[in-house]
């Protein structure tokens, strides 16, 4: 059997271990329930919103009559001459909610900085103005009265001249990336401790080593387990999806921010997601090789503590998604799984700094696979006695 | 004249200050039982785990002529391994863990779990396969540790103390499936405590203690090399004078055996017949018989002889 079947049918192995289908979907129902009431509940307050929307509107004598008297609409103070372009820049630098273009009777452009909650009043009092002008200019059949029933099509155009202070939406998005990314190295920090010290309890070691290398037992476990997290992860994705698309489209949901719907932070997104798993899970199973019984180990209990800086880190970022210190530990492998996703929601990430980010932790996942390696061949032998962290290092510096 | 399909040349190993394996050679022929003994502490585990490639020695070679294309170590497929200080997964069920040995080894996950079900039957627990291992006796739990070491047919196989935790029908089992995997090609080295199984087994046998080779060869040899008494059993009456045989300088130990039977172990070279005149001129006869020296009484001698007090502590 070839290096790669091997690992691939460990990783397999570890997965089913651990993944189960029952609990994997009365997480997916649990999270779809909750999305909902969380949803409603926003539904409901939104509906109550009465905070005013600056919105500017050019055209506006395509729709003679369109009154915004008794909704949350207000024109901004600015002088009727603002030509577009300075609309625009307003737009940008926030000092408007929107600027809405009138196209012709059936389309319209609105100009905002990020995805609008009130869109959809918009929609509402366009759209009846619309009817309004459709009814009223022809002969009304039937099909006239479907077509004059027709929403108003509106092109959402996402307009920044630079970035402004962190919205709330960000915020939030920010910390929920951070809160799967940790929930996924957590649980599969849990599962990989299980599993190495349980073996190793379970005396199943000596049988393993003599069918694979210690190096393909590792690389599978990881593998393994971090497929786990990431199914994990994503099915709490998935099933966030379907309520975050009905209250988005209904604008009652909590807007998303447009960093994370662009493809290209997306693919860092998933990849930093998953190089953390892999970087903390390759860590972890070296530590637990040395443990013989994780009841009683006085590791057991410091096991978690270098992901401390993961969570101060992603703090700082938080707090100063730019500075020099958050830019810097974006590019650590030890906290850039944890710091660049909130860097990526909150802030422009150039693309050479998640590349070197990205490769820094890729190459460090690799070299501490190797390490891991080594100690976990030694640590996994060994019964009675753990070894120091002398030896540990003594094993390190060898591999 | 079978090939040797396993040669071992000078191994040594050493942990710390404690020499585990010393200068050991030996070979394995093709297809036979090879019974690798020693008293704990003798380093057995340990040339085991050299000769599996598990741990590597200090010094000496170990190298398989197994048609792997040239000698050196054994691919997994044709390697199978009972190990002495064993385990498999509690709470998975056994056709699942057994199937996923098997892959390991080299074996399609379809004919690893068909393999599998066919050795369950054999073993009587075709009805439990989807049954976790915790769920299963201390005997089952054995049945299902050793299907896994030879599930793949291997040419080689490693079968540290198989005999652990059966009753005596099983190991009566065991045996017969042992004995007819040596028949099918396998070559299968042996470790057990259970001297009167291995001897009804083993083809050769080399004896260890302290890491070293103590005895080597095919039973008859060893016992010839072990240079062992003779065994004369003496029924004698209630009132005998036992002290008067223990001083004959002929007799190199006595054992007690109850209802009235002692056994006699004569020094290398002494007359029996010398021996059951002196006897019959000091006590009454009431029986006489010999017993052949059995490999545990070499064993004991063996390494009694070789200057190193057996531990009972464990490796």
């Amino acid at each position: 059997m070839n290096n790669f079947r091997t690992v691939l049918e460990i990783s397999r192995w570890e997965f089913m271990r651990w993944f189960k289908l029952k609990g994997m979907i009365i997480t997916f129902i649990l999270f779809v329930v909750v999305g909902f009431v969380i949803s409603g509940t926003r539904y409901f307050l939104e509906k109550k919103n009465t905070t005013p929307v600056n919105l500017a509107v050019i055209n506006s004598a395509i729709l003679p009559q369109l009154d915004f008297v008794g909704s949350r609409f207000v024109p901004p103070a600015t002088p009727n001459e603002t030509s577009e372009s300075d609309l625009r820049e307003m737009v940008g630098r926030g000092e408007i909610d929107g600027l809405l273009i009138l196209r012709s009777i059936d389309e319209a452009d609105l100009i905002v900085p990020k995805s609008p909650s009130w869109q959809s009043e918009l929609e509402e009092i366009l759209s009846a103005e619309r009817r309004r002008l459709k009814l009223a200019a022809m002969d009304v059949t039937a099909d006239q009265v479907v077509d004059a029933m027709m929403p108003m099509t509106i092109h959402l155009a996402y307009h920044e001249l630079s970035r402004g202070p962190s919205s709330l939406a960000e915020k939030i998005a920010a910390g929920l990336l951070i809160m799967l990314m940790l929930m996924g190295i957590f649980n599969s920090l849990a599962c990989q401790m299980v599993s190495i010290t349980g073996e190793k309890q379970l005396r199943v070691t000596e049988q393993i080593v003599s069918a694979v290398t210690p190096q393909q037992w590792i690389d599978g476990k990881i593998l393994g387990v971090s497929a786990y997290a990431a199914t994990g992860t994503a099915i709490v994705v998935i099933s966030s999806l379907p309520f975050m698309l009905v209250m988005h489209l209904t604008g009652s949901g909590l807007p998303i921010p447009i960093e994370i719907t662009n493809p290209l932070n997306i693919f860092v997104l998933i990849v930093v997601t998953l190089g953390g798993f892999l970087f903390w899970n390759t860590f972890l199973a070296a530590i637990a090789a040395t443990i013989n019984d994780p009841n009683t180990s006085s590791r057991s209990s410091v096991l978690f503590l270098p992901l401390l800086p993961s969570i101060a880190a992603a703090l700082i970022a938080f707090k100063a998604p730019e500075s020099i210190l958050t830019r810097f530990l974006g590019l650590l492998p030890i906290t850039s799984p944890a710091v660049l996703p909130v860097r990526i929601v909150l802030t422009e990430v150039p693309l050479w700094e998640m590349s070197l980010s990205l490769a820094i932790l890729i190459g460090s996942i690799w070299l501490m696979r190797i390490v891991a390696g080594r100690i976990f061949r030694i640590g996994m032998l060994m019964y009675g006695k753990e070894p120091t962290l002398k030896e540990m290092f003594r094993w390190m510096k060898e591999a | 004249m079978k090939n040797d399909v396993l040669i071992v040349q000078s191994i040594a190993k050493q942990f710390q200050k404690q020499r585990a394996v010393d200068d050991l050679s030996f070979a394995v022929k093709q297809g036979e039982i090879f019974a690798l003994l020693g008293p704990n502490g003798a380093g057995k585990t340990t040339t085991i785990r050299m000769l599996l490639g598990i741990i590597k020695p200090d010094s000496g070679t170990v190298n398989f002529e197994l048609g792997q294309g040239g000698s050196g170590p054994l691919s997994s497929a044709k390697l199978g391994y009972l190990p002495e200080d064993r385990g498999l997964y509690r709470d998975i069920p056994i056709l699942r863990t057994l199937t996923y040995m098997g892959v390991l080894r080299g074996l399609s996950r379809k004919d690893a779990s068909a393999r599998a079900r066919q050795w369950l039957e054999r073993v009587d627990l075709g009805d439990r396969v989807n049954d976790k291992l915790e769920t299963l006796s201390k005997g089952n739990q054995q049945k299902v540790q050793f299907i896994s070491a030879i599930l793949h047919t291997p040419e080689f196989a490693v079968l540290d103390e198989p005999f652990s935790g059966l009753d005596p029908i099983n190991q009566e089992s065991f045996i017969e499936i042992i004995r007819e995997l040596r028949d099918q090609g396998m070559t299968i080295v042996l470790c057990a405590h259970q001297m009167d199984l291995v001897e009804r087994l083993a083809d050769r046998v080399l004896l260890m203690n302290s890491g070293r080779r103590v005895l080597y060869g095919t039973l008859t040899q060893i016992r010839d090399e072990a240079q062992t008494a003779s065994k004369i059993i003496l029924s004698l009456t209630d009132n005998a004078d036992l002290s008067a045989l223990e001083s004959l300088g002929m007799v190199q130990h006595l054992e007690r055996r109850g209802a009235g039977e002692y056994a006699f172990y004569l020094r290398k070279g002494e007359s029996l017949h010398k021996f059951l005149i002196e006897v019959a001129s000091r006590v009454e006869l009431l029986g006489v018989h010999t017993e052949k020296t059995s490999l545990h009484d070499i064993f004991i001698q063996a390494v009694r002889r070789s200057g190193e007090s057996i531990t009972e502590d464990s490796q």
